[in-house]
């Protein structure tokens, strides 16, 4: 069991990161902190999803004309993450226009006081 | 209480997640399903078969471009959503600066920003256009172009940088992602097969790959120039000035 | 004919071609925006038409994009239930943009009293994004039941999210930003769950394309993987599907929402966390599902259960009746999947009609709901005594289509809710069918008593009085059109269901 974690350590770590942004988005009751608790859970599996297409030993899937032939990494999780980048940083972007607005609104990011100055 | 909770269950969501790890193929390793099956095609005929070296690429254009697409679209979305919450950014009042002061950067850093943004600009021209053989692409570039924008905003001031691109230029470029994915996948209608491939009717074979190249480079500045609007709309929209949205929402 | 197989990939371009260039045109011609939109939606009813009689010949219709043979490349792949889908998608995207025309429109000038300027109403600069975000709406959504791939799919729930996302917040006052964010809080982390699942899917299987990820889940070395990455994806998606208990976003959302997005989201916009469910158990991990899934589908048939009393329940206590409408969703969707949970081919007939059903009814609800609360800008239950004086036809549209939700025969709810019971008894569940019966007992309770409030009570004291009567005909007449296809569908159900039954038991066998 030991040696398969360590065998995997890139996934273990993604996981944690994954664990440690969940708690930040479900904790944490600043609306920024919680975005970027989202960033981090993205950031985790992304870098799970790239660590699956590696290959011991291999190159950057680019043919270079002239280079040696060499095992390339798969390329398949990369052009996958690329789009879930892109993905990301769209909700991102719209997640922090709504805090913006919720700026607006309340004069506060953080969803405990807002609620509080409702009250 | 509830932060006992949220720890307790955090860990239990760690152990599953760490659980299912350990039992996965052994990372890198040659004989994982992964690097058995779509895997070695892409990268063994890649380069022929879709016509870039940079195999990412090849993935990314042409073996799943759908995907490609729906993420271009996703880009659109995204902006349409910003300017939804918080309105289009259309005008700005006088030369302000971040800060909300009216006080200019001294000569030399506006200079040396301008050279600046002059160098980022043709960096990421080059990355766009040389992402199908090297490492790069349309969003790589994209991303440059929106950075050079917000730096010289930053140091110029709105009303120097804002004029330039205008949102009705602004809207334009916007729609060139999907443009150009529609216009390149229509053809591939046209001559008869299946939408986005790359090929054209009635060229010859020679000729084939360099119909294939040049729809690739249509559809990589496509999305270069679209994520390059799309970063600087949406820089313009958060650094909306409230006072001047209320004034246009009178209009 | 050969140009004909395109129609599987035309409806989707063309939404998102028409999206991205009404910015441009309300540049110059600014009336321009809902009349290219109903265009693209009708162009689009009309192309998921003409995919029925192809579908009907081959059984179901496989397009490789970029020529490329499955796995390497992206394969659409529609059977007759994603035909159905796409239909009832483009349809009520159409009707409902139709009804936007005059109801996100600008209030009319304050000595004007006939039409009621209420907050979910919208500046008139955001007009065109409206419509730019409808249209990508739709078009995710019609991708998202036409995808093969499992990528693809997530890829076009994120659009949808986002979409959906922009659209509830789009009145940009208090309640509707607050309740975005809310959505987002927990939609987001939902996504990113799936996409986990896809990637421990992917290095177990090697590949993303359904049909293929079927062939490797049944021979794989790694069973636990596929199992828990089964988990997890059904967790991400009943979060976008609203299954209790992760349905905790969808009240907010749903009733701040302006009217006709309301009612996408509530028809569609949910019912694509439920597709995504159902596609993925029966493709992908189809014979996991079929065999070894006993232990989750029997947690997931109990969740269905207490979904539906628990939201009959929200339902009966609330005062605004938009609340109760989308607490009423979150009650239909518990119908559909225990429906799904029982793994019965009649209990899912049933399902998916009742999809088609909810939809309907539900759009129909909303878009009564929109046009009281435009003409006399009353919110809660109590308000709508005697509405039926002012506005016979709205408080009509809604009688027929409360018939449908509660299922009293001969309607379509009642053919649904007969085919969930009959499954429920075939394989056993007495006990369900029994939650199903008393659901739709407390249904009637919550629907009748709007009903019985807008015909047979006086208007309180000094309301209604303002109020000169019906909405516009662009208004109206698509209520209508909705109340009078939940009709509809009850009596056309001999045409529909035998095809329908067709497909779900070729979704058996493991297509």
């Amino acid at each position: 069991m030991l040696n398969a974690l360590l065998d995997n350590l890139n996934y273990v770590v993604a996981m944690i990161l994954f664990c440690i942004g969940f708690y930040t988005v479900i904790m944490r009751s600043n609306l920024l902190k919680k975005i970027i608790g989202l960033t981090i859970m993205q950031v985790a599996v992304f870098f799970f999803l790239v660590s699956i297409g590696y290959l011991a030993d291999g190159e950057a899937p680019t043919v270079i004309p002239g280079a040696p032939p060499a095992p390339m990494v798969n390329p398949l999780p990369q052009a996958m993450i690329l789009t879930a980048i892109v993905i990301s940083v769209s909700t991102t972007a719209l997640f922090l226009s709504l805090a913006l607005k919720f700026y607006e609104h309340h004069g506060t990011v953080d969803l405990d006081k807002a609620k509080e100055d409702r009250q | 209480m509830r932060k006992i909770l949220a720890i307790l269950f955090v860990s239990a969501l760690a152990a599953l997640l760490i659980y299912t790890v350990a039992l996965l193929p052994p990372m890198g390793d040659s004989d994982n399903p992964t690097n058995q099956h779509i895997a070695p095609r892409y990268l063994e005929r890649g380069p022929e078969e879709a016509g870039t070296g940079n195999i990412v690429a090849g993935v990314l254009l042409n073996y799943r471009g759908y995907d490609t697409m729906a993420e271009v679209a996703v880009l659109s979305a995204a902006l349409a959503g910003v300017f939804a919450v918080l309105g289009r950014g259309k005008k700005r009042i006088g030369t302000t600066f971040i800060d909300g002061s009216g006080v200019e950067f001294s000569v030399v850093s506006r200079i040396a920003v301008i050279l600046l943004v002059s160098f980022i600009m043709l960096l990421s021209i080059q990355v766009i256009l040389q992402g199908t053989n090297m490492p790069g692409g349309g969003f790589q570039g994209g991303a440059a172009i929106g950075a050079g924008v917000m730096i010289s905003t930053l140091a110029l001031g709105f009303g120097r940088t804002q004029h330039r691109v205008p949102y009705s230029l602004r809207a334009i470029l916007e729609s060139t992602g999907i443009l150009a994915f529609f216009v390149v996948g229509t053809i591939g209608v046209v001559s008869g097969a299946n939408f986005l491939t790359y090929t054209l009717p009635g060229v010859s074979a020679q000729a084939q790959a360099i119909v294939r190249a040049a729809m690739l480079i249509i559809v990589e500045i496509g999305i270069g120039v679209m994520v390059g609007a799309v970063a600087t709309s949406v820089f313009f929209a958060l650094l909306r000035d409230k006072e001047a949205d209320d004034v246009e929402r009178a209009a | 004919m050969e140009l004909s197989q395109h129609v599987a990939i035309y409806p989707i371009v063309t939404l998102l071609f028409v999206a991205v260039l009404i910015p441009i045109v309300t540049l110059r011609k600014k009336n321009w925006d809902m009349p290219l939109a109903g265009l693209a939606l009708l162009l689009s009813l009309v192309l998921s038409a003409l995919l029925v009689p192809r579908i009907r010949a081959t059984g179901y219709l496989s397009y490789h994009l970029g020529s490329w043979e499955p796995p390497f490349g992206i394969e659409i792949r529609i059977d007759f239930l994603g035909a159905l889908m796409m239909i009832l998608i483009s349809a009520i995207c159409l009707i409902a943009v139709v009804y936007s025309k005059r109801y996100v429109a600008p209030g009319r000038s304050e000595g004007d009293k006939t039409f009621f300027f209420y907050a979910e109403q919208m500046e008139k600069g955001k007009r065109p994004v409206y419509y730019s975000l409808f249209l990508v709406l739709c078009a995710s959504m019609l991708g998202f039941v036409a995808s093969g791939d499992i990528f693809n799919m997530f890829v076009f729930l994120e659009l949808k999210a986002i979409c959906s996302y922009a659209l509830v917040a789009i009145p940009g006052t208090r309640l509707p930003v607050r309740a975005a964010i809310k959505y987002m809080l927990m939609s987001v982390p939902a996504a990113m769950l799936v996409l986990l699942a896809i990637g421990l899917l992917y290095s177990v299987t090697g590949t993303l394309n359904l049909a293929d990820l079927a062939e490797r889940t049944a021979s794989s070395d790694y069973a636990q993987v596929v199992t828990i990455s089964y988990v997890i994806l059904i967790v991400g998606f009943a979060v976008k599907a609203a299954v209790f208990p992760l349905h905790i976003w969808l009240p907010d959302a749903h009733s701040k929402a302006p009217s006709p997005i309301s009612a996408l989201l509530s028809a569609l916009v949910v019912k694509m966390g439920l597709f995504g469910i159902i596609r993925v158990s029966y493709s992908a991990y189809g014979t996991y599902f079929h065999s070894d899934a006993n232990f989750v589908l029997n947690i997931v048939m109990w969740a269905a259960a207490i979904a539906i009393v628990y939201g009959a329940i929200m339902a009966i206590r609330q005062r605004e009746f938009k609340l109760m409408m989308a607490y009423g969703t979150v009650m239909n969707i518990g119908y559909i999947v225990l429906g799904f949970a029982l793994r019965d081919q009649t209990a899912l007939l049933g399902s998916m009609y009742h999809v088609m059903v909810h939809a309907l009814a539900k759009a129909c609800f909303f878009l009564c709901a929109g046009l009281i609360i435009s003409r006399s800008g009353y919110q809660t239950i109590d308000d709508l005594k005697g509405a039926s004086r002012k506005m016979p036809l709205t408080c009509a549209a809604f009688a027929l289509a409360s018939l449908a939700i509660v299922g009293i025969p001969p309607t379509s709810g009642f053919i649904s809710k007969w085919y969930l019971i009959s499954g429920c008894l075939s394989t056993g569940n007495i006990f369900m069918g029994a939650i199903i019966l008393a659901g739709s007992v407390m249904a009637a309770v919550y629907c009748f008593r709007v009903v019985y409030y807008m015909f047979f009570l006086p208007p309180s004291n000094g309301l209604w009085e303002e109020v000169t009567g019906e909405g516009p005909a662009s208004m109206v007449v698509p209520t209508w059109v909705l109340a009078a296809a939940t009709l509809a569908l009850g009596f056309v159900s001999s045409w529909v269901l035998p095809p329908l039954r067709d497909a779900i038991a070729s979704l058996q066998l493991g297509a």
